[in-house]
């Protein structure tokens, strides 16, 4: 058990207040026993507030929760968020899948968060038993060695070029925090949408085809995802009409992919779940980030910014203002 | 003084290629560029300079594919037609022999460094796919030729509870042959009646070398192996998880069964995926399938998960596990209680694959420890209502 | 040698006519035998049955009969009440249905679909001469020797008569082994009833006691009018030495079990059947299980005293 920092003693003072008036359940984070991670936790009262965690390893996106949450609790939800995170809940409300006055969303100010992952595939083998945080390192140990590696080396993909992390476009409550992201860093991995723009259209079919050969569809992308709140209604899994078929091999988890591409288009809010929770590692954010940057270009939209907005993909317009109609033909 | 055959570490790699000239090898292989270590054939080291073999680490997915894999096709069929009854069509069938298109997965198989956990996997299989008088003719072809050789775990993971649930880091009850590990040697510990592995020993018998242990020499062994349980026991006893005892986790879960309140709690954070059950060694949840295109097609089988809606759906749309704790509590009931009502051993391995995959971090130790507290209610049997 | 004795069931004269010769003990002895399933060596792959006949029972309810291609197997098919077969049609799925021919019959075997999904909405598009696959015989059966000696009362509601059918002819035609039989059969209007010929002889017959009731009053209908369990708590059978058999959807078992329980009927006298989504049909894709029971296995006939020792819900 970690000493508690500032910016928890805050967030566990702010989520007592809520209770009892303010919200029926709140979704948090808190520690887990395996290194590098975070669980959730749901706190129902006052007392359990302690359990509340944010640290650098909150990499988590709970927005995954409240929409599945509403059946069982009559009254508000709140929900710990990270910046990143609270663009899904403002796109859930743009596209009336969340009430607003029903959800409580708690932004913690973040100083980025570290992607286990990535540690583990760069020090080369052996599993991690422990990792913290100090100062700017991370201290990782595994059963026979101990690493020091540098933080700002290791954030995860989405926190590269953050903008908002003391600024969401969107909350209920906001807690400052004095971690910051050093100014803009650089990420020392190459961008792989780069690379495979750049690359032939074969060996963009060859490296996908290979990234798919590990997918068993088990479904965990979708799941994560907080914009999929279709899981129990998913058109790849249903017999009458029978979009897909069961199999489980490359080309029917490159099917499955695509059908999530379309279902995400202009509201994915490219949070990196789904990348994160794949137990084949596939790079699934990529998909995302390619349809994104065509959205942009065609609607002027980015996904999570303003919770008033309406969504290019659930608006007809007669006229699109940078779609020409005339020049498609 | 004890005679025992043993490898050294650096003749495993040869003695593998030789073994492949008549058998087919599976090991766990890892690949530095998706830092993922699954079992794969023997032939894919070839392929690429990112892939290493790795005795060490446990695989993300068990190597239940092998004998199971995650689609085959049970049969194909064809309809024809008589243009002069166009409304009438015959049909030929033709049964495959579960091969997925293109790799030949029947014929003579080494499955080498397995973990002991592994390997209760492919006992639970056997029992339920060769049930007395309902056979599963596509696992047995897989099966029945296939060697399980296993190295015995000097590492012990975060994740690993095989203690719990009554196995040990060094179970070679269920391998064919079952070797330890004493850092330059593996020393075969074990040799099952299985025939094959007196053949195994004779290919690869340039490769191998018989050595005197003496007391010391054993005692090293035995020191290896105790080392692990202890290393593993002092995990379980941070954990708070001791031995279950297979009788009272069966009555404690029965009587807890229409306690929703427990159940919602543990299921609250489980997003109902299917990484879990994938990754299992012990899961076989199946789904059987038929495609059609113009008059051919197959029938074939896949993988499932009993976590997910469609599991039990039926066509009215009712559906008896509509909510996820009634299909995470069916999950946990069905590894605990369940199976060990019909087969007599649990349906887990203590693996731990599932508390490393899950998005979440459902753990099923902490449900295993949250099960063991409640109280052994009296509750009276379920009448009718 | 007793004489045969005529048996009530619609094929009429062809059936009697074969049936004749038999005596009872040989119409047990068959009824004996352990029901073989075809191709033991592979219990996935189904064998190859054609169309004989399809009979329009109500508006979403026909009987499929089917012949095994296989004439030798056809003629060796043996059965028990209450078991199972799954139906393929190649190409769009499998699904469970009852066997709901006598068991004694060996020229066809008929099943009765209501159309709710993907293949049974392919099963009503068949015709006559068409081919589909065959794995049966599946499940367990009525236990109809520990009934022997004692009433027996059917409670059977819409699509729920097909599991008892079987069993009504088989005690038809051994009626000397059993006591009093009463059939309350409920459908939800006059047109929903199946087996309409069945239900003429069961009428006219004095062996079988049968009770009818839809579910609203309607012109021309002079039997009982009311949901199933009222009309069962009206009549109130008495539970001495008597079994009860109660096949239909969910909620007509729950509420026909709640008066049963009512009327002080012993949960070891009382026999369901129920039904799960199925795929293997052979106990290994783990589906169709109520706690530790798999339907296809352990099912689809349950005694209430054994579901009651089941932790899960059963309905």
């Amino acid at each position: 058990m970690h000493k508690e920092t500032a910016v928890e003693k805050k967030l566990r003072e702010t989520a007592s207040g809520l209770f009892p008036d303010e919200v029926e359940c709140l979704v948090g984070y808190t520690q887990s026993d395996i290194a590098g991670r975070t669980n959730p936790v749901f706190i129902k009262e006052k007392a359990e507030a302690g359990k509340l965690i944010f640290d650098r390893f909150c990499i988590n996106n709970l927005s995954v929760y409240p929409y599945y949450m509403k059946d069982e609790f009559m009254g508000s939800i709140g929900v710990v968020l990270k910046p990143c995170d609270v663009k899904s809940i403002a796109q859930l409300i743009s596209e009336e899948l969340l009430d607003k006055k029903k959800i409580k969303s708690v932004v913690v100010g973040c100083g980025g968060v570290i992607d286990i992952k990535r540690i583990q595939r760069n020090i080369g083998g052996g599993r991690i038993i422990s990792a913290a945080q100090s100062g700017d390192s991370i201290e990782i140990n595994t059963a026979d060695k101990s690493y020091t590696l540098k933080m700002a080396d290791f954030y995860a993909e989405k926190c590269y070029g953050c903008r908002i992390y003391d600024s969401p476009p969107y909350s209920d409550i906001f807690i400052e925090n004095d971690e910051k992201l050093p100014v803009v860093p650089q990420n020392s991995n190459p961008d792989l949408l780069d690379i495979l723009e750049k690359s032939e259209l074969e060996e963009i079919l060859a490296f996908w085809e290979k990234e798919f050969s590990r997918c068993i569809r088990c479904y965990a992308c979708r799941n994560i995802c907080p914009m999929e709140v279709c899981r129990d209604r998913c058109i790849a899994q249903l017999d009458l009409p029978r979009w897909q078929s069961g199999k489980i091999n490359s080309d029917e988890g490159k099917f499955f992919q695509l059908i999530r591409v379309m279902h995400l288009a202009g509201r994915c809010t490219e949070c990196g779940e789904c990348q994160r929770v794949c137990p084949a590692n596939i790079p699934l954010v990529t998909f995302m980030k390619k349809v994104n940057k065509e959205i942009l270009r065609l609607f002027d939209y980015v996904p999570g910014m303003d919770s008033q907005a309406r969504p290019p993909l659930l608006t007809f317009k007669n006229v699109e203002k940078n779609i020409k109609e005339e020049e498609l033909f | 003084m004890n005679k025992k055959i043993c490898i050294r570490k650096e003749n495993i790699r040869p003695l593998l290629e030789r073994l492949s000239e008549s058998y087919q090898i599976y090991l766990p292989v890892r690949d530095s560029e998706t830092g993922i270590i699954d079992f794969a054939d023997l032939n894919v080291l070839k392929d690429s300079d990112n892939l290493s073999a790795d005795f060490n680490e446990k695989t993300k997915k068990s190597p239940k594919s092998v004998v199971f894999p995650s689609t085959e096709t049970l049969l194909e069929f064809e309809y024809k037609k008589d243009i002069n009854k166009p409304e009438i069509t015959q049909i030929s069938l033709l049964e495959k022999s579960g091969n997925e298109a293109g790799t030949e997965k029947t014929g003579k198989k080494i499955i080498f460094g397995l973990k002991p956990c592994d390997t209760i996997g492919f006992k639970s299989f056997d029992l339920v796919f060769n049930e007395k008088g309902r056979e599963d003719k596509y696992y047995n072809e897989k099966r029945l030729d296939t060697v399980l050789v296993s190295i015995g775990c000097s590492t012990i993971f975060p994740d690993c509870f095989c203690l719990s649930v009554g196995g040990n880091p060094f179970n070679f009850d269920y391998s064919d042959i079952g070797l330890v590990d004493t850092g330059d040697l593996l020393v075969i510990m074990k040799k099952s009646e299985n025939g094959a592995i007196a053949e195994i020993l004779e290919t690869g018998k340039e490769f191998l070398e018989e050595r005197e242990f003496d007391e010391s020499g054993l005692k090293v062994i035995d020191d290896i192996i105790l080392g692990s349980k202890s290393r593993q026991q002092k995990l379980l006893e941070e954990a708070g998880l001791p031995e279950i005892d297979k009788d009272s986790i069966e009555k404690i879960l029965e009587s807890n069964f229409s306690n929703e309140d427990v159940w919602k709690e543990i299921s609250q954070k489980c997003v109902s995926c299917g990484a879990c059950t994938y990754v299992c060694p012990t899961c076989v949840c199946f789904n059987i399938g038929d495609e059609v295109r113009d008059l051919e097609g197959e029938r074939y089988r896949c993988w499932d998960f009993c976590t997910n809606y469609y599991y039990t759906l039926e066509a009215s749309g009712h559906n008896p596990r509509g909510k996820i704790f009634q299909r995470y509590r069916n999950k946990i009931n069905c590894k605990f209680n369940y199976f060990h009502k019909r087969k007599k051993i649990l349906y887990c391995t203590g693996c731990g694959r599932c508390v490393d995959v899950c998005s979440v971090g459902m753990d099923i130790r902490e449900i295993i420890r949250k099960v063991l507290m409640l109280e052994k209610s009296k509750e009276t049997p379920l009448s009718v209502r | 040698m007793k004489k045969a004795r005529k048996l009530h069931c619609p094929l009429g004269k062809e059936v009697s006519k074969k049936m004749e010769n038999k005596t009872d003990s040989d119409i047990h002895d068959k009824l004996n035998n352990e029901p073989e399933m075809k191709n033991q060596e592979n219990l996935l792959l189904p064998v190859v049955a054609t169309v004989r006949k399809i009979i329009k029972e109500t508006p979403n309810i026909i009987s499929l009969q089917l012949v095994l291609d296989d004439q030798q197997a056809m003629a060796n098919f043996n059965f028990e009440p209450g078991q199972v077969g799954q139906i393929s049609v190649f190409g769009t799925g499998e699904a469970t249905f009852v066997i709901n021919s006598p068991p004694y019959h060996k020229e066809f075997l008929q099943f009765s679909v209501m159309k709710a999904g993907v293949v049974t909405t392919a099963i009503h598009n068949l015709s006559e001469g068409e081919k589909v696959g065959l794995r049966a015989p599946l499940g367990n059966w009525f236990p109809y020797r520990k009934m022997e000696g004692r009433n027996i009362l059917f409670v059977g509601g819409g699509i729920g008569i097909a599991p008892l059918r079987p069993l009504i002819f088989h005690m038809l035609a051994n009626k000397d082994r059993y006591k009093n039989l009463r059939l309350l059969y409920a459908a939800r209007t006059p047109q929903d009833y199946c087996f309409k010929d069945d239900i003429d002889a069961w009428e006219k017959s004095k062996d079988l006691e049968l009770i009818q009731t839809i579910d609203d009053a309607c012109y021309g209908w002079d039997k009982e009018v009311g949901l199933c369990a009222n009309v069962l708590e009206q009549k109130k059978p008495s539970p001495e030495n008597t079994v009860a058999v109660v096949c239909g959807p969910p909620i007509m078992i729950k509420y026909t079990l709640e008066v049963l329980k009512k009327l002080k009927f012993e949960d070891d006298m009382v026999y369901i059947t129920l039904e799960r989504r199925m795929k293997c049909g052979i106990g290994k894709c783990g589906r169709c299980n109520i706690g530790e029971k798999f339907v296809c296995v352990d099912g689809p006939v349950f005694s209430l005293a054994e579901l009651n020792n089941v932790c899960e819900e059963f309905l």
